[in-house]
């Protein structure tokens, strides 16, 4: 009995620096639909509503497809989660950077749009929302075509129509 | 924050792709947007026509209105809004409307009529909430706006007529969006009202009944707090005429009859304790049915008026010895228990001077006491030394003890009142409303003040009034006398055997008027007890009835002074008020007396009947009577009449109460209940009867302390003087264990199993845990070295260290882990071990 106990006396330092070196790093594994891989803290990722949901369900012990996001908008994204980490981060600096954030091309705005809705992001669907709000705030018609390329397929007489139902929108 | 014009010039793509957005992105985008900028929306492409249609929001405020030309003002602006030439088709529901004004953004008085909210409604679809500024509210109501106001304004707006079937939420919202003024939430589901004034939710309720009933809800479902209910009831019939599911109708359709009472005593009621008094003692024709109000307040419903009626005139009933107070139960005013105050007592008023007594002097002079109330019945009015009044008390002051009267001599005369049927009072203040343990002056003066003290005590309560006992008789002529019919039982006797008459003719079948010269010549020779000369017994089973007296006149008109004296002993001046006792065999419980003992026994609520009515109730039932050696022959003469009530210092003589209450029912076992109950004790005392004075016993031991199991004691010793067989009772009843038992002391524990513990003590060597701890330690360390040093660890460990001095913090806790690991590990060895040689040197 003494010697066996004398193995364990040994075994358990050992045991400790085993422990020790192998220390669990708990990192999720995002694959964007381009293949590229992203390892992210759960804190970070689990921001998305539908990475939380699959984190729980137990579902993320592989790595995590998102066949929706390029991996140039998922590095966005997961900086914009990075950064609303902590709470402790004060408005005003936290306000400085989203603006700076949302500052982007079209294009890269209707990307982190289609991320934020399908990760279910709220804060940035919202943040890209107003962004794009703004851009339509107070505009004409016209303008508001140009600005997002759409093409005006009604006939000038359906218009003129469609502006008379709602004179007092369009009234200036 | 506008966007960089250098932004949209600068496109990537030239496709469309905003217009593909999902739609739930389009909303979000569009909700962000002004009302007038959503709208415009619709000329950009056939696509976007409908699209700003599905917007679950319309925010009227002042971004909404500056938007505006000038030509517009905040009501033109409603009103030509698109909420009314728009139509929203596509659109199942809008979520919310909110119609908000900032601080700064007040529009104008008489620029917008709530009345023009109504025609914004109508354009709208299904609303599932709906905000409306506090600033619209004050438009209209100025700066009084309120939780009413904001009713009153929801109420203009004829929701009826529109679809608001989904509504599910009403906030009017104060400035600050802090504080909702009114928050009706989720009202055709749960139903979470939240109002602040309980009237504004009732108008609430009567607001949307209707839209409910428009559209076959159920109201019902939602839940308002059951006192809100009757609390607003007037305001609720509203929607109880509409028919809604509110319900109302089942507490609206109340007997025609009730009863609403308040009960002052303190304990909590209970609905079937209070049944089973009350049932046998009211009697109503078609039963009643209980309602408890809470807060002490019952409501009895009657079927018929005359319950109801003959239950208040038999005022006052008590429960738990404590006083009820009754009033007939109006519908249509609140119950409030405050307003419960007033309790109809029959006052006997004492000493007025023999020419003022009569009932005119005697309501002149109550009328100090409350209002008067006159009988119809007036033959109960004169008790011989005291005229009856009617009085209806109000029991929020204390009881008139007397008046000061001033005879035309100018003489000063004290006029007393007695009070028949007095419940329990508090002798410190005189008020009914509490017992004198639970008086403020009481508690105030914690214990200092002194019994003497007390303004008031039991010398308040009348006896009960019996009108069978004749006081008072007309005597007509003599000779007018022979030329009526003479009732069967009347036999003239000569005048020199008066006595004889007195108790044996006169009996319940005797017409009240019928004339005797003995009661003329008895009031005569002893006024004082004149009212209760005419003792007699109306008990029919009675078989000593009519057996001829055996004693002579003298010695049994001292016995009936004997015991009248004991419960009218304040009568008279001569007679003590503590009422000391002919019976000697009183000693030991006078002496435990204390301020409890004295209360006289309270009614037992059944005093309160006809008199008829108690002889029914008593049909069937066999009083057990005390044998008592020392008077054996008195018994037909004072058991029955001293039988309807009990008082106190009659505890030795009284015979048994009419109806014993249960003892399991009365908790608060009073110690002249035992005393009833020792004195039905007949010498056949079954082994029930004994457990449940057995139990008594223990109550009282547990309630009020040793002291009074003493006096318990006393009596029951007194029992066995008194003639109850003792031999018969068996012995656990007389030897009632003391609280103040000794536990047995406890059993020797088995000694064979310690004795192992010496062994295994001297077979542990202190040797051996200290050569394996060197070992683990000193041992293993050059085990763990090498193999650190050839991987260069130790090395890269140490640098980093000197980098992070905490580490050694780190390091230290971690040997001191290890030390303790181990040195666990290796006591459970020696353990082991140590057992194994034990067992080996047992052997």
């Amino acid at each position: 009995a003494i010697q066996s106990s004398r193995f364990s006396c040994v075994g358990f330092p050992l045991a400790y620096i085993f422990l020790a070196c192998k220390k669990k790093s708990m990192a999720l594994k995002l694959k964007s639909s381009d293949n590229k891989i992203f390892e992210v803290e759960e804190l970070v990722a689990v921001q998305s509503e539908t990475i939380k949901s699959l984190v729980e369900d137990g579902c993320a012990n592989n790595v995590i497809p998102l066949p929706n996001v390029d991996s140039k908008t998922l590095e966005l994204v997961l900086d914009w989660c990075k950064n609303h980490v902590d709470v402790k981060l004060d408005e005003e600096k936290l306000k400085e950077y989203e603006d700076k954030f949302i500052e982007v091309d079209l294009a890269v705005l209707y990307d982190l749009l289609m991320a934020a809705n399908y990760l279910n992001i709220k804060d940035l669907l919202n943040r890209a929302s107003q962004k794009v709000a703004d851009m339509l705030k107070g505009k004409k018609p016209e303008q508001i075509r140009e600005t997002f390329n759409i093409v005006n397929d009604f006939s000038p007489e359906e218009e003129e129509e469609i502006r008379k139902e709602n004179l007092w929108a369009f009234e200036e | 924050m506008s966007p960089p014009k250098t932004m949209t010039r600068n496109k990537a793509s030239t496709s469309d792709r905003i217009s593909n957005l999902p739609t739930e992105i389009i909303e979000n985008i569009l909700l962000r947007l002004p009302l007038r900028d959503t709208v415009k929306t619709c000329v950009l492409s056939k696509n976007w026509n409908e699209k700003w249609k599905a917007v679950p929001q319309i925010v009227f405020d002042k971004s909404f209105c500056t938007q505006y030309p000038r030509s517009y003002n905040m009501r033109e602006t409603l009103f030509n809004c698109p909420l009314n030439s728009i139509r929203f088709r596509n659109t199942p529901i809008l979520a919310s409307v909110t119609i908000k004004a900032t601080e700064d953004f007040v529009p104008e008085s008489g620029e917008f009529q709530p009345a023009d909210m109504t025609e914004v409604f109508h354009g709208l679809p299904v609303i599932e909430d709906l905000f409306v500024g506090y600033n619209l509210l004050m438009l209209n109501y100025g700066a009084a706006a309120d939780e009413n106001a904001a009713v009153e304004f929801l109420e203009t707006q004829d929701f009826l007529d529109i679809s608001l079937k989904k509504l599910r939420e009403v906030e009017m919202l104060t400035f600050d969006d802090s504080k909702p003024a009114v928050a009706l939430t989720s009202l055709p589901g749960e139903g979470d009202l939240v109002p602040c004034d309980n009237n504004v939710i009732a108008r609430l309720v009567g607001l949307f009944s209707g839209i409910r009933e428009t559209h076959r809800t159920a109201l019902s479902s939602v839940n308002l707090a059951m006192e809100e209910i009757t609390k607003h009831w007037s305001m609720l019939s509203l929607s109880e005429k509409e028919g809604s599911g509110l319900h109302l109708r089942k507490e609206q359709a109340i007997a025609e009859y009730a009863i609403a009472a308040r009960f002052l005593t303190k304990r909590p009621l209970n609905i079937e304790a209070i049944a089973n008094t009350f049932t046998p003692l009211w009697r109503a024709k078609s039963g009643f049915k209980i309602k408890n109000l809470g807060n002490h307040l019952i409501l009895f419903s009657f079927d018929n008026l005359g319950d109801v009626d003959r239950i208040l005139k038999s005022e006052p009933w008590c429960f738990d010895k404590h006083l009820m107070v009754l009033s007939q139960f109006d519908k249509d005013t609140p119950l409030n228990p405050l307003e419960l105050k007033k309790v109809s007592f029959w006052v006997q008023v004492f000493d007025i001077p023999v020419r003022f007594r009569n009932r005119e002097v005697a309501e002149q002079i109550c009328e100090a006491i409350g209002s008067i109330i006159h009988p119809t019945d007036a033959s109960n009015i004169n008790g011989g030394s005291f005229i009856r009044v009617r009085v209806r008390v109000d029991i929020s002051l204390p009881l008139y003890r007397g008046r000061l009267i001033t005879l035309e001599d100018g003489k000063e005369h004290w006029v007393s009142f007695k009070y028949e049927r007095l419940p329990n009072l508090c002798y410190w203040c005189g008020l009914l409303t509490h017992g004198d343990r639970d008086c403020n002056k009481w508690i105030d003066s914690e214990g200092s003040l002194q019994k003497e003290d007390q303004q008031f005590g039991p010398w308040l309560r009348a006896p009960p009034f019996q009108a069978s006992r004749k006081s008072v008789l007309s005597v007509p002529g003599f000779f007018a006398k022979k030329k009526k019919e003479n009732p069967v039982h009347y036999s003239p006797e000569p005048p020199s055997q008066p006595p004889m008459a007195a108790p044996e003719t006169t009996s319940m079948s005797t017409p009240p008027n019928m004339p005797t010269f003995n009661a003329k010549d008895l009031i005569r020779s002893n006024p004082e007890k004149a009212g209760n000369i005419q003792t007699i017994s109306n008990s029919k089973e009675d078989p000593t009835m009519n057996l001829p007296p055996t004693k002579d006149f003298e010695q049994l008109i001292r016995e009936i002074d004997q015991d009248i004296s004991c419960f009218d002993h304040s009568e008279g001046p001569q007679v003590n008020i503590s009422g000391p006792s002919i019976k000697s065999d009183t000693g030991p419980y006078t002496d435990t007396l204390n301020t409890q003992l004295n209360i006289p026994k309270p009614l037992q609520d059944s005093t309160n009947l006809d008199r008829s009515n108690q002889n029914q109730a008593q049909e069937g039932k066999k009083w057990t009577r005390i044998q008592r050696p020392s008077l054996p022959s008195d018994d037909q003469i004072l058991g029955i009449p001293l039988g309807k009530h009990l008082h106190p210092s009659s505890h030795d003589e009284s015979p048994p109460t009419k109806r014993k209450t249960p003892l399991g029912e009365n908790q608060n076992a009073h110690p002249s209940e035992l005393d009833e109950v020792l004195k039905t004790i007949q010498p056949s005392v079954t082994q029930e009867m004994n457990d449940q004075l057995l139990m008594l016993f223990t109550r009282i031991k547990t309630r009020e302390g040793n002291h009074h199991y003493q006096t318990k004691k006393a009596n029951l010793y007194k029992v066995r003087t008194t003639g109850v067989d003792i031999r018969s009772v068996p012995p656990i009843l007389l030897t009632v264990p003391l609280p103040t038992k000794p536990s047995p002391p406890l059993p020797a524990l088995p000694t064979h199993q310690a004795q192992a513990s010496p062994s295994l003590s001297k077979s542990f060597h202190g040797s051996l845990s200290t050569e394996m701890l060197f070992c683990s330690t000193i041992v293993g360390l050059p085990l763990l070295i090498p193999p650190l040093l050839v991987m260069g660890e130790l090395f890269k460990a140490w640098v980093s260290c000197w980098e992070h001095p905490y580490v050694y913090g780190v390091l230290g806790f971690e040997a001191m882990a290890t030390f303790v690991g181990q040195v666990s590990v290796l006591s459970l060895i020696a353990l082991f071990g140590a057992a194994t040689t034990a067992m080996m040197y047992i052997k």
